[in-house]
């Protein structure tokens, strides 16, 4: 009743009902890449002591796992090296929260030991 | 002045001999000595993944293959097994039957040919069905390395392997295995 009383009503919230949908249907907010990669090199440089080793960033998608030696962290993000005996390129691997983490064996590379963890993306 | 002239001829000839010999005898030890050389890159990670209902295990990579030798080299068989690193007991190996391997989604066999100056890029699948010795493969903690080692098996017996590396912790475990988990993952990072 109220309805027909208001017929102009019903376009507006058709209209306003899109726009809440198209809004919450909005991919997450992208990573902040430059932070992210600053972190990654300082965290490179503090763990193996070499600076300026290059790396590319690889991002995770759920049911992927991978191991290796963490470089760095935020709030919502974990990033692990899964070659730590390998000094050349790099490929970092990126999880974002929520992820399952549990200690694995150390990697032993040259002498030396590195703990690792094994990480997958839920 | 004739001498001059005479001189200069002799210089060009021997540039031109010391220039060509070396390249005629490349040429011609290529012609006598002409052999694939094969490169075999890990491309796409190592994925497992378990069907309870047929109770088989389907295990997924990829390959780049690049020939940069100077004759076609022929693929005759493909070998895989998993393995725990540095413990040649323990072992699975997988046999051809269950093996399909694809270039551009197409199955091509395991028998097939790279070209000279040519590459190929390939996923393999190799289902298996879940038996005992692959359960016990995997429940080996707190040993957690594991690795998938392939070998293509070229027309003169010669060997082309690739590993992959990769870690299979409890929580891949039940991720895998448990009604609760995924029932499938890719280990990243196993093609770096």
């Amino acid at each position: 009743m109220n309805t027909a009383k208001h017929p102009h009503f019903k376009p507006l919230f058709t209209a306003l009902f899109s726009v809440a949908v198209a809004a919450l249907a909005q991919p997450p907010a992208l990573p902040d890449v430059p932070r992210l990669r600053k972190l990654v090199g300082e965290g490179l440089t503090q763990v193996y002591g070499i600076p300026n080793t290059p790396f590319v960033l690889k991002y995770t998608k759920p049911g992927d796992a991978s191991s290796g030696v963490v470089v760095a962290t935020t709030n919502d993000t974990l990033l692990i090296d899964p070659t730590p005996c390998v000094t050349n390129q790099k490929g970092i691997i990126t999880f974002v929260k929520p992820y399952k983490e549990s200690k694995i064996s150390d990697a032993r590379c040259n002498g030396k030991s590195y703990p690792q963890i094994q990480v997958i993306q839920q | 002045m004739k001498s001059k002239w005479q001189n200069a001829a002799i210089i060009i000839g021997l540039v031109g001999g010391i220039i060509s010999i070396p390249k005629s005898t490349i040429e011609g030890w290529q012609t006598i000595f002409s052999r694939p050389k094969l490169d075999v890159e890990r491309s796409v990670p190592v994925s497992i993944a378990y069907d309870p209902k047929n109770n088989v295990l389907r295990c997924s990579f990829g390959m780049l293959l690049f020939n940069a030798g100077n004759k076609a080299e022929i693929i005759k068989a493909f070998h895989a097994q998993l393995r725990v690193p540095d413990d040649p007991k323990q072992c699975v190996l997988f046999s051809d039957s269950g093996t399909v391997i694809n270039e551009d989604k197409n199955a091509i066999g395991t028998v097939f040919t790279v070209r000279q100056n040519d590459s190929k890029s390939l996923t393999c699948e190799i289902t298996v069905d879940s038996s005992d010795p692959i359960r016990g493969l995997f429940k080996l903690q707190p040993k957690t390395a594991r690795e998938l080692v392939v070998e293509l098996v070229g027309e003169d017996q010669s060997y082309h392997p690739a590993a992959f590396h990769f870690e299979f912790g409890e929580d891949v475990l039940k991720e895998l295995f448990d009604p609760e988990g995924r029932g499938s993952i890719t280990f990243y990072g196993s093609e770096q």
